[in-house]
């Protein structure tokens, strides 16, 4: 009689306690499910964020012309500026909160990436404003690319056009 | 046979007291982290409005235009807290919300930070609809676009404006600010602003260049910065212009260097922005901008009849 009600305590037991791991499972399958909603949640604010950045960015006193030009222009990236810019890169790293902006020059056409410098400018097509190796999507803008340029007699302003390109980074296992 | 039916204190067997308390405890767990998630996802929201609303705030870019309005619905009610800090190479603004969840408020963490807006509220504002609003602030190249916050419910009372301020205000479109000739028409639930004298909330000065509020005077130039002066708490007001002091040193920095390398490009300016860097570098309050905009509006005059503009 008291083996069995021994018995029938155990059994009750080892089945509470198997009934308390199952929905422990349960709670961190669902969990688990949740987290993975959040972390779509946070790419997705990164997208947003890429992608209304980059249709403004070129208005940063950063990037624009202004009135450098001698007129207001909209959408136009100060060439001259931008590439002094570039070598102040540690300070802007943190700054508009991606991971990375790139401008690259597609016309007129250069063939290959030819990271501008002091040394080649403007005979180049690429400037990186924040990171050098890049894990990310883009999202990308056109803009006019203007400079001074030196004529025969006097300074003038050259347009081109380009892309600019910013990066963000979406979550990754580790 | 005898029967054992001797009864215990309780009269239920110990199997039965021993699952009642494991029960118990089991259904006390489970409660227990049921509100935590709660609390979480309450949590994980708040941090999810307060890095959307940083993120509608970028349109608010201007480019030919100076100044531009959105209205935002958040749908319930949600307190904005604003937090700024003049610390590092840009500073950084930080907005934390707070939103009722099953009746509670579920107070948020300051997650949302951004280095590149400078933000004017009150440091706490409530409500379910904002208007946002920003205004360029440039000096006297183009800076930034200074963003204001005003819950839908605050309204304001301008006592004697100006003909230009009143036209910007009717341009804003702004349905919480009214225009009237004396502070008698203002109403008790709008906050009130006088431009020449009398009694009021608030007090400007456009010919010495102050904003008097809470008996601290908070000192401005250009419009962009009247505006963050009626609407920004003084705190607030006095850490986001040491952050856009910031901006305009670096800024002036690279206009300098700019100047030397279109010097080795035959494109030679006189425009000298070095000592307007130095002045921001070194600016402490609001008070400073009486020494330093004079030296903005040289090199401004100097810029505009330059032959090779850096700006």
């Amino acid at each position: 009689m008291v083996k069995q009600a021994q018995f029938k305590i155990q059994q009750t037991a080892f089945m509470l306690v198997a009934l308390t791991i199952f929905f422990v499972l349960v709670g961190l399958v669902f969990l688990g499910f949740q987290f993975s909603n959040t972390r779509e949640d946070a790419d997705q604010l990164k997208a947003d964020q890429a992608t209304l950045l980059v249709s403004k960015l070129a208005n940063s006193p950063e990037f624009s012309c202004e009135q450098a030009f001698n007129e207001n222009k909209e959408n136009c990236v100060d060439f001259d500026k931008i590439l002094v810019l570039s070598e102040n890169k540690e300070k802007y790293s943190n700054f508009w909160g991606v991971s990375d902006i790139k401008l690259r020059k597609i016309y007129p056409e250069i063939e290959g990436e030819v990271m501008c410098t002091k040394e080649n400018y403007p005979e180049c097509n690429v400037v990186h404003f924040i990171e050098e190796e890049i894990r990310g999507n883009y999202v990308s803008n056109f803009v006019s690319l203007c400079r001074k340029e030196m004529g025969e007699r006097e300074v003038y302003t050259k347009c081109e056009l380009a892309m600019l390109l910013v990066s963000y980074e979406e979550y990754y296992e580790e | 046979m005898r029967k054992h039916d001797k009864k215990g204190f309780l009269g239920i067997s110990f199997g039965w007291l021993f699952a009642l308390i494991v029960g118990a405890f089991i259904l006390f767990l489970a409660i227990f982290f049921a509100v935590q998630f709660v609390n979480t996802q309450g949590a994980a929201q708040n941090i999810v409005t307060s890095k959307s609303l940083g993120i509608l705030l970028d349109p608010l870019e201007t480019g030919y235009e100076q100044s531009k309005v959105t209205y935002v619905d958040l749908g319930i009610e949600t307190t904005i807290e604003n937090a700024c800090s003049d610390v590092g190479e840009f500073g950084e603004h930080s907005i934390r919300t707070s939103q009722e969840l099953f009746g509670r408020e579920s107070v948020g963490v300051f997650a949302a930070s951004f280095s590149n807006k400078y933000i004017f509220a009150e440091d706490e504002i409530s409500g379910k609809e904002f208007y946002i609003f920003s205004q360029q602030f440039s000096f006297p190249f183009k800076v930034s676009d200074l963003i204001f916050i005003l819950p839908k419910d605050q309204f304001y009372c301008f006592v004697n404006a100006d003909s230009e301020m009143q036209q910007l205000i009717f341009d804003l479109g702004l349905q919480t600010i009214r225009n009237v000739s004396s502070e008698m028409q203002c109403r008790a639930n709008e906050m009130s602003v006088c431009f020449t004298g009398g009694k009021c909330d608030i007090h400007v000065n456009q010919n010495e260049g102050y904003t008097l509020k809470e008996n601290v005077r908070m000192y401005f130039e250009t419009e962009a910065l009247l505006f963050a002066s009626i609407f920004s708490s003084t705190e607030l007001y006095e850490c986001q212009l040491q952050r856009v002091m910031k901006r305009v040193a670096h800024l002036a920095e690279l206009y300098s260097e700019k100047k030397s390398f279109l010097a080795t490009r035959e494109c030679t300016t006189i425009v000298d922005v070095s000592a307007l860097q130095i002045m921001a570098e070194d600016f402490e309050n609001s008070e400073d901008i009486l020494l330093i905009k004079e030296e903005k509006e040289s090199v401004a005059r100097i810029n505009e009849n330059s032959r090779c503009r850096l700006w």
